[in-house]
């Protein structure tokens, strides 16, 4: 391993896969998902020695891969004007259940922010405050983002999806 | 089953298909080294390319912004373009660690964390096209480190203020383009790019877009200890002095040289005081979200901002309670502006 500061070769090997995972939660696709965890993991090294003394280093790398994903679709946004390709959508796998299918793909068309806090409350179970962090907002702005987002999804899903459009938020 | 769980469900079940993980630390190695080569390739090119501007290269005033897009250019330059845009009395936006001027034909907005200046009758980038946008986005890395787009030219060189920056430009007449890293510190850059849609936008705009660019101004940036800053709030001299005064009331020390005659009087009054209660006694405020500002005319108060304030119990199981309070500030006292009043609010609106 290239790392000479102590403490990060754990660290990659405990938050590759769960920041892989958040990363394909985020794009929607594993081979964008890859290479964004893979930026996330050579700019937390490059700030390891700094952040190695936080107490949190995994959210800082959730912060960075947050901030960079956002960079990303800027670009794709620029680029998009310049470039038209047809990439295939990531296949479900048989054991996803319909209504699961119907949710993600509802969710993976929310904007940035509101997925983002979406995701890192619902899948990483991160309290509010912790997800502020993460995502440099008031805790107000990520109930906010949640509520958006959660309604946003229901009004998509319309009565497609009668489980969710009638279920209570909390 | 609530929404929450729906979502939780869902999220997990969209990660099951994950393919097997293959030589991910071969690949991030690879990175790592490639980094430090571009970095080092970086620093060499710069170093070389100064030695022959030096020693060969006359100086040029740059032409017309439009000209210098198109045709490349030596490998160092002068920094600022030259709009020859008057810009007294245009407004100035005061971003975290940095001013710039904008045309009162243009408006600022906010998306995904850039503030973006759009001229009035074209759309911001969170809306869509057509638009033309001059993007300001702090980056959190090195300028040496942030990736430019590939093709076209781009250049290094030293702002007016004698900080490092690389410039790239588009050499595709038919695909104006601009993108510019400014050196902040080890970590940290600022990116600022022009994004536009169409060539006839371009050439409506880059002129006032120049303009802008040359007013771009460092500043000291405000790192609140204890808070944080809603997008959309400007860093200027007000939320400085706001962020102050905040910290101070968190560290319960110190807060009291910022507040005018009239702002004293409400704090000593009022159950939610400058420290609450006491240095010593529970609750303790624990932090502070600033959620919005609003600047005034004609009054002592320039700025009013409306501050979410944490209130927590050491020792105990006791939730936390939140409250808001608007607070004024405007020119006065000894740190050149000062708390003039405060208000607590029923919600935080």
């Amino acid at each position: 391993m290239t790392s000479d500061a102590a403490g990060f070769d754990g660290f990659f090997d405990a938050e590759y896969r769960p920041l892989r995972r958040l990363a394909y939660l985020l794009t929607g696709n594993w081979d964008h998902a890859e290479d964004l965890v893979q930026e996330t993991m050579v700019r937390t090294y490059r700030a390891w020695d700094r952040i190695r003394r936080q107490e949190r280093p995994a959210a800082y790398a959730r912060a960075v891969m947050i901030n960079r994903h956002n960079s990303m679709l800027r670009r794709a946004m620029v680029e998009l004007k310049h470039v038209t390709t047809s990439r295939q959508p990531d296949v479900q796998q048989a054991e996803t259940t319909e209504d699961a299918v119907l949710l993600w793909a509802a969710i993976k068309q929310l904007p940035a922010r509101q997925k983002a806090a979406l995701v890192l409350r619902y899948y990483e179970d991160l309290p509010e405050a912790e997800v502020a962090v993460i995502l440099d907002v008031p805790v107000g702005t990520v109930k906010s983002l949640v509520h958006r987002g959660a309604a946003k999804v229901r009004k998509s899903l319309g009565a497609e999806f009668a489980g969710v459009a009638t279920g209570s938020e909390t | 089953m609530k929404l929450e769980e729906h979502f939780k469900n869902a999220l997990k079940q969209a990660v099951s298909n994950e393919p097997p993980v293959v030589d991910a630390r071969a690949r991030f190695e690879a990175r790592v080294t490639k980094t430090r080569r571009t970095r080092i390739a970086m620093s060499a090119l710069g170093l070389a390319a100064v030695a022959i501007a030096a020693v060969v290269v006359v100086p040029r005033v740059l032409p017309d912004r439009e000209t210098e897009m198109f045709e490349p250019g030596p490998g160092t330059e002068s920094p600022t373009p030259k709009a020859g845009i008057d810009t007294t009395g245009w407004s100035v936006y005061s971003g975290n660690g940095w001013t710039m001027k904008h045309s009162p034909k243009w408006r600022v907005a906010l998306f995904e964390g850039d503030t973006e200046f759009v001229p009035q009758d074209l759309k911001g980038t969170a809306v869509g096209e057509p638009t033309f946008a001059l993007i300001v986005r702090p980056e959190p890395e090195a300028y040496d480190a942030v990736a430019l787009p590939s093709g076209g030219e781009t250049v290094t060189g030293t702002w007016n203020d004698g900080r490092k920056y690389r410039q790239w430009r588009s050499t595709d007449a038919s695909k104006p383009r601009s993108e510019t890293v400014f050196e902040i510190d080890a970590d940290s850059s600022l990116h600022v790019i022009y994004y536009v849609s169409t060539v006839a936008l371009w050439d409506a705009h880059v002129r006032e877009a120049d303009a802008s660019f040359d007013s771009l101004t460092f500043t000291a940036t405000i790192e609140p200890k204890h808070g944080a800053i809603a997008p959309g709030v400007e860093f200027n001299q007000f939320t400085r002095t706001l962020v102050d005064f905040m910290d101070a009331r968190i560290e319960k020390s110190g807060a009291e040289p910022f507040l005018a005659a009239s702002a004293a009087e409400y704090y000593a009054e009022h159950r939610s005081g400058l420290y609450l209660y006491s240095p010593t006694s529970n609750p303790h405020y624990t932090r502070y979200d600033v959620l919005s500002w609003q600047s005034v005319e004609g009054n002592i108060v320039q700025a009013t901002f409306v501050v979410q304030i944490v209130e927590e119990y050491t020792g105990s199981t006791t939730a936390p309670a939140t409250f808001c309070e608007r607070i004024g500030i405007g020119p006065g006292g000894t740190r050149g502006n000062a708390v003039h009043s405060a208000e607590r609010l029923e919600g935080c609106d």
